[in-house]
């Protein structure tokens, strides 16, 4: 039995009902973005070099009373590369393709004095991480653009309550949205050729490769998601500790292979998994200091294995700095690892999917230069030490008026082609993101 | 806030301060007297202000913003105080919360940067940094920490006509000096009101790097004063800053969860 889904979006339209019923002025803003990619390399799954992509939000929120507040943010959405299936409207995002209309947010919020309630479709952001969070689990990502990775917004129930001490928050989401994987026909999509491979290395011969489906969890309490974190900035005079808990799924999955010769069927599974993360935060002289770490524990060990990620890192910004030249230099660096605590049996018929633990051994950082308000430029990047494997993306920031930002940059993807920045080495691009807010 | 922290250091008197100042300040207060007794007359246990800031860059072009801040103080004076920008759409919902503590230990400071959907924790050397563009440095946004400075009165100088006492303020140890990006300021205190009417900012080097006029000063309850215009200048930078109070309220309570880490992220009415 599943949760009776289209049951939320009633529930949600009566509440915003009763809410709007009586509420104060509603404030509006949008947010129109135009992206436009040129590929260095032909890809064997997508037949054009140039992409385009294009999506409007428009914002809305406001409030009953002091404590009563709304905020819903339809999102429509255009690609000339077929991510975006025209046909469909998604409350849930749990398609294979991104919807061509959907609610990209929608919450009703109450906030009292000691205890806040949330409800709706939401983002949550725990941790203390930059660029890698491994305790931020509750919001799936959707990959279909691995360079602009971006989160899904689940349907959940939050309450926090706040302490003298801690802060509590409990988060239900009783709904299972898996991350958003690259279709067949998209140029992310990572290579097969390590099942490939494996195949042949087993076999003796060339598999046929054959999708099997993804197996979702099926049954109500499976789908259920909970998540509890405890914080606290008191406790130990300048210092941010949380600690989390997570029991769920996980959103990316876990591909079965089952060798049927010719065929090899491979199949998308989703392990159920309970994490506990720790996060600490503070600031020595002028650099910000933050740690984060999750011990990942997967019920079945056929599965997946159990392991433990964890990133440290620093912050710093000058401001004014080379004798003025600049308005500001901004700094962040991190290492991000893994330690696989009790791995998968050898003769499991279960690998990793692409997308998830990439970063085993890895140096992240990113850099601004900001000349003026107005003008900027920034190199973001990432390697995976042992591997040797890199992402690097510098881009220009410019605003030419108020409320128009226009960015250009290049996507490099280096290594060799069993890493995991490597897989996508042909997928080097530029690109050109136009944002307009009104 | 802006606007009101400095409002706040600055305004007070009426006759029962004057009376005050003329029995505990006989002849010339020190300079940290007029700081105290600023502090004392203008000290509110919480405030909501709405205001509208004027950015204009060099070439005199203006940007404008409007924004919310909430400061509530305990009982020992300390204060926690919420900034959040309303408007343009871009920066809509960024904030940065402050928990004031006394001597001996460094502020908390979190910026909330909506976008990213993430509270950072800001060291304290970033307090020197222009804040969100403006002239403002995130330290201009704290209360005058009286803990941390020496106060020593110059004399008497009249700012737009008005009779103010002078007074230098420089950091009190090395300690203190690592945490300002000024090497020392200069206060211009009405004495008729105790309302800093004007700031003038010094770096290490000692040059003069920014400048903050207080106008439109409001009588509010008792003695209580509110400059309700200010303006920071740059004049190495030729960039101006304005910040209009368009609306004020000492009364409504503030929930203490909205002064913190979670509130920081609570959306604006």
């Amino acid at each position: 039995m599943t949760w009776p889904r289209y049951l939320w979006p009633l529930v949600a339209a009566c509440c915003a009902g009763v809410t709007l019923a009586g509420a104060g002025e509603p404030h509006f803003s949008s947010e129109l973005r135009f992206n436009a990619f040129g590929y260095r390399h032909d890809s064997e799954r997508e037949a054009d070099n140039s992409a385009f992509e294009s999506d409007l939000r428009l914002d809305v929120s406001g409030s009953r009373g002091d404590h009563l507040r709304y905020r819903v943010v339809p999102q429509v959405r255009f690609d000339t590369t077929d991510r975006s299936d025209p046909w469909t409207i998604e409350w849930e995002e749990d398609g294979a393709d991104r919807p061509l209309l959907t609610v990209h947010e929608a919450v009703l919020a109450w906030y009292g004095d000691r205890v806040e309630w949330v409800v709706g479709k939401q983002f949550f952001d725990w941790g203390s991480g930059d660029g890698f969070k491994p305790a931020d689990n509750l919001n799936p990502y959707d990959w279909v653009d691995l360079p602009i990775a971006e989160k899904i917004g689940v349907s959940a129930l939050s309450l926090y309550r706040f302490g003298e001490s801690f802060d509590a928050q409990l988060v239900l989401v009783p709904w299972f949205t898996p991350a958003r994987l690259p279709a067949a026909d998209n140029r992310w999509l990572p290579s097969d050729a390590p099942l490939r491979e494996a195949y042949r290395r087993a076999v003796g011969s060339d598999p046929v490769v054959v999708d099997g489906g993804h197996e979702r969890p099926a049954h109500a309490t499976d789908t259920i998601q909970a998540a509890a974190r405890l914080a606290s900035s008191t406790l130990v005079t300048g210092w941010d500790l949380a600690l989390t808990f997570y029991s769920g799924h996980d959103s990316i999955g876990v591909l079965r292979t089952d060798a049927v010769p010719p065929d090899l069927v491979v199949t998308r599974v989703h392990p159920a998994y309970t994490e506990v993360g720790l996060s600490v935060a503070t600031t020595l002289g002028e650099w910000s200091l933050h740690a984060e770490a999750a011990w990942h524990d997967t019920d079945e060990r056929m599965l997946d294995d159990d392991y433990i990620e964890y990133v440290a890192g620093l912050n710093r910004t000058w401001y004014a700095p080379l004798a003025n030249a600049l308005e500001r230099i901004t700094l962040s660096l991190e290492y991000a690892g893994e330690t696989v605590t009790r791995s998968r049996p050898a003769d499991s018929p279960y690998t990793g999917a692409a997308f998830a633990r990439g970063l085993t051994g890895a140096v992240l950082g990113h850099i601004e230069l900001q000349w003026t308000e107005r003008v900027g430029l920034e190199i973001a990047g990432a390697v995976n030490v042992e591997a040797g494997d890199f992402r690097v993306k510098p881009s220009l920031a410019y605003e030419p008026v108020d409320g128009v930002e226009l960015e250009a940059g290049i996507d490099i993807f280096e290594g060799p082609c069993d890493s995991f920045f490597g897989g996508w080495d042909r997928n080097d691009r530029v690109y050109l993101l136009a944002t307009v807010r009104f | 806030m802006i606007a009101d922290r400095y409002v706040w250091r600055a305004c007070g008197s009426g006759l029962c301060s004057a009376l005050v100042c003329l029995s505990t300040l006989a002849a010339e207060p020190t300079g940290r007297e007029i700081l105290e007794r600023q502090k004392q007359v203008h000290d509110v246990s919480r405030e909501t202000s709405h205001l509208s800031m004027r950015i204009y860059d060099r070439k005199g072009r203006a940007r404008e913003r409007a924004l919310v801040t909430h400061v509530k103080r305990d009982e020992q004076g300390d204060a926690r105080v919420l900034l959040k920008f309303l408007s343009p759409a871009d920066i809509r919902e960024v904030g940065l919360l402050t928990w004031e503590h006394g001597a001996g230990r460094k502020d908390d400071q979190w910026l909330y940067l909506p976008a990213a959907r993430a509270v950072k924790r800001i060291a304290g050397a970033t307090r020197k940094g222009a804040f969100m563009g403006t002239d403002l440095a995130y330290e201009d946004l704290q209360a005058e920490d009286l803990s941390r400075h020496s106060y020593t009165l110059l004399g008497s100088e009249a700012v737009d006509g008005v009779d103010c006492w002078k007074v230098e303020a420089r950091p009190g140890d090395k300690a203190d000096r690592a945490l300002t990006g000024y090497g020392h300021r200069l206060l211009w205190v009405r004495k008729q009101d105790w309302v800093t009417a004007r700031i003038d900012f010094f770096n290490h080097s000692r040059k003069h790097v920014k400048t903050a006029t207080f106008g439109d000063v409001v009588a509010l309850s008792g003695d209580l004063r509110r400059a309700n215009r200010v303006v920071y200048e740059q004049p190495l930078r030729k960039t101006r800053t304005e910040l209009i109070v368009t609306a004020r309220d000492l009364e409504s309570p503030i929930s203490d969860a909205l002064l913190t880490r979670q509130g920081l992220m609570r959306p604006s009415r």
